[in-house]
């Protein structure tokens, strides 16, 4: 009676997990298709220095700058309650950007040579055509561009 | 390109397969031997390449006379071990003090059938959302993933890592990273198809050591049903194709719990199989901070819960033995964490938590812990673990006796370890909910393969049960 209940149970569970992956379930909820703009990076790399810090930019808000700022802590702020989807989307973008960029560090801020802008989409990344201290060196399409910052 | 690849990934395993083969198990071999020989030289090899890479590493950075170092070396040594051991007798042979149980069990060809069913299933599955999601989940990515590019695209700079902004955990071990890194060397560039192929390997190996172990120590019946309850648990599934490291970690610890159970059945080489675990429970601690925690939680166990009447001399040297096997992973995490280090010293590790203090007298915040992480772990893998309890509870506990005592101090470790798991939600300043959510069902996740694995040991022999049941 055991080993049917076990096996009961183990087949169900299989139908279940082809079912939840059939309608998109669980896994399309965790993961993000970060493909596409690792893809829409690539043609970056040639405007970049090899190594180094370059700046990054965002439309989401400023809690990101105050939490990933230079003298990072282990547990910030934004991190120490439920993240709203708002601060997910902000943080998805500053990661998607050091994970395409490496070994390049990605920091928060624009007083960098090197400013790379990801923006929610083309028209946000269009509005900010004109950021102070800041040249527009091309648009990479999806809302990523590439700042350079005026020689002083 | 795929030749270089398959020759970076293949000649570990096949080196760890042919020193298992003459090292420790007889030569003349059942299918349920090759398989977990098989399996225990995929994590064996994958964690001997990340150390030997690490070597490469703080050497400067890979080149091809490093590439041509890392198949030779491990080669030689294959064949060193093998001119070795050819003139010795131990380990071949040898007699078994615990008896299998009979291949009589009731539906033995359906579970067979509904276990490779289900292996295919969880293969197809894994391939499409592979197919789907070739990156993985966020943790892989923008994790392990991109430190595994720090290292390859770093070059002599790999170190630049130590910069990462905190969120990115830039001192958390490297056997994952390092080894994506060492196959990504071989093919000259990075592609998102060797950490997925990494992944799922760890998964079928894991697998592999359940059902084939259990076949080895108890019955096709057991190993079957094993094997199916394990490629039914759909997280387990899942986080071989996340791409995260608590795959790894969970071959790991499932490879440390089967090598102290293999030593009832081959006494003649128990002292090498307490260093294979040893081995094993390092590279979980090279693989994930949970990994060391196991090691810990298993010194601990080893020294409290072995045999009966042992002696505490014995124990101590049973230890020792064990911890000798750790240092290969050990000694790399040290190394790393020094690099690190060094790279960055003024980095802050940990902002004090003046708090944690007045969450461990709050009886509330334990009353919550405990509510949640029950809750999360009952509906673990579609109420599996239940099932699986109700199961062993029908069936009846009665093990051998001659594995008694590995058993209770292997689940002595994963209790201790999931009390270690329990005061990390007490302590941590995180909202409970959001934190039992997103970690208590991976974190045990990583014990349930040993847990799956322990439980069919300690179920009683068929024949008592069938009557028992009647």
């Amino acid at each position: 009676m055991g080993v049917a209940l076990l096996l009961c149970v183990a087949l169900v569970s299989d139908a279940r997990m082809l079912l939840g992956e059939i309608r998109g379930g669980y896994y399309a909820r965790v993961v993000e298709d970060v493909g596409k703009v690792d893809a829409r990076f690539g043609y970056m790399h040639p405007f970049l220095p090899e190594r180094g810090e370059v700046g990054f930019l965002t439309d989401w808000g400023e809690t990101l700058s105050v939490a990933v700022d230079g003298t990072e802590s282990y547990c910030p702020p934004v991190l120490s309650r439920v993240p709203s989807r708002w601060e997910s989307r902000a943080f998805g973008r500053y990661f998607q950007t050091q994970y395409a960029l490496a070994p390049l560090l990605v920091r928060c801020g624009t007083d960098y040579p090197h400013v790379i802008g990801n923006f929610s989409n083309r028209r946000a990344a269009a509005r900010r055509q004109f950021v102070r201290g800041l040249t527009r060196v091309r648009d990479f399409g999806d809302g990523i561009v590439l700042y350079r910052r005026w020689s002083r | 390109m795929i030749g270089f690849l398959l020759i970076g990934l293949l000649t570990p395993f096949l080196v760890c397969f042919v020193v298992l083969s003459l090292t420790l198990f007889p030569r003349r071999t059942s299918l349920s031997l090759f398989l977990l020989k098989a399996s225990l030289s995929v994590g064996l090899g994958i964690g001997f390449s990340s150390v030997a890479f690490l070597l490469v590493l703080l050497d400067g950075g890979p080149s091809a006379q490093h590439q041509a170092w890392l198949v030779g070396l491990p080669s030689t040594a294959a064949v060193l071990a093998g001119i070795a051991q050819r003139n010795r007798s131990y380990g071949v042979g040898e007699d078994c003090p615990a008896p299998r149980d009979a291949d009589e069990g009731p539906y033995l060809r359906w579970i067979g059938v509904l276990f490779w069913f289900s292996l295919v299933f969880m293969l197809g599955e894994s391939l499409v959302l592979v197919h789907h999601f070739p990156h993985g989940a966020w943790d892989a990515w923008a994790g392990w993933n991109l430190r595994a590019r720090f290292l390859l695209r770093g070059g002599e700079n790999w170190l630049d890592l130590a910069q990462l902004s905190a969120f990115f955990v830039p001192w958390y071990p490297l056997l994952v990273p390092a080894f994506i890194a060492e196959c990504w060397c071989f093919l000259g560039h990075d592609t998102w198809l060797v950490p997925p192929l990494v992944g799922l390997l760890y998964t079928l190996a894991t697998v592999g050591l359940v059902a084939a172990g259990l076949t080895v120590l108890r019955s096709c019946w057991w190993g079957g049903l094993g094997g199916l309850v394990l490629t039914s648990s759909s997280l387990f599934v899942l986080s071989g194709t996340w791409q995260t490291a608590d795959a790894p970690v969970a071959f790991y610890m499932t490879a440390t719990v089967l090598c102290f159970c293999l030593v009832p059945r081959f006494p003649r080489v128990e002292s090498r199989l307490v260093l294979l675990a040893g081995v094993m429970a390092g590279f979980a601690a090279w693989t994930k901070r949970e990994g060391l925690a196991f090691l810990v939680c298993v010194s601990a166990a080893r020294l409290l819960f072995s045999e009966r009447g042992l002696e505490w001399r014995r124990r101590s040297k049973d230890l020792l033995r064990f911890l000798v096997g750790a240092l290969p992973g050990l000694l790399a995490l040290a190394a790393f964490e020094i690099a690190v280090h060094n790279a960055n010293p003024d980095r802050v590790w940990k902002t004090p938590d003046l708090a944690a203090e007045a969450r461990i007298w709050d009886p509330g915040r334990w009353a919550e812990v405990i509510d949640l992480t029950g809750r999360e772990v009952l509906a673990f893998g579609n109420w599996i673990l239940p099932s699986f309890l109700v199961f062993l509870l029908l069936i009846g506990l009665g093990s051998t006796p001659a594995f008694r005592p590995a058993l209770r101090s292997m689940l002595a470790s994963l209790a201790f370890l999931f009390a270690v798991y329990l005061i990390y939600f007490f302590l941590s300043p995180d909202v409970l909910e959001w934190h039992a959510k997103s970690t208590v069902v991976r974190l045990f996740g990583q014990i349930w393969p040993s847990l799956v694995f322990l439980g069919m040991m300690a179920g009683r022999k068929l024949e008592k049960a069938e009557s028992g049941a009647t």
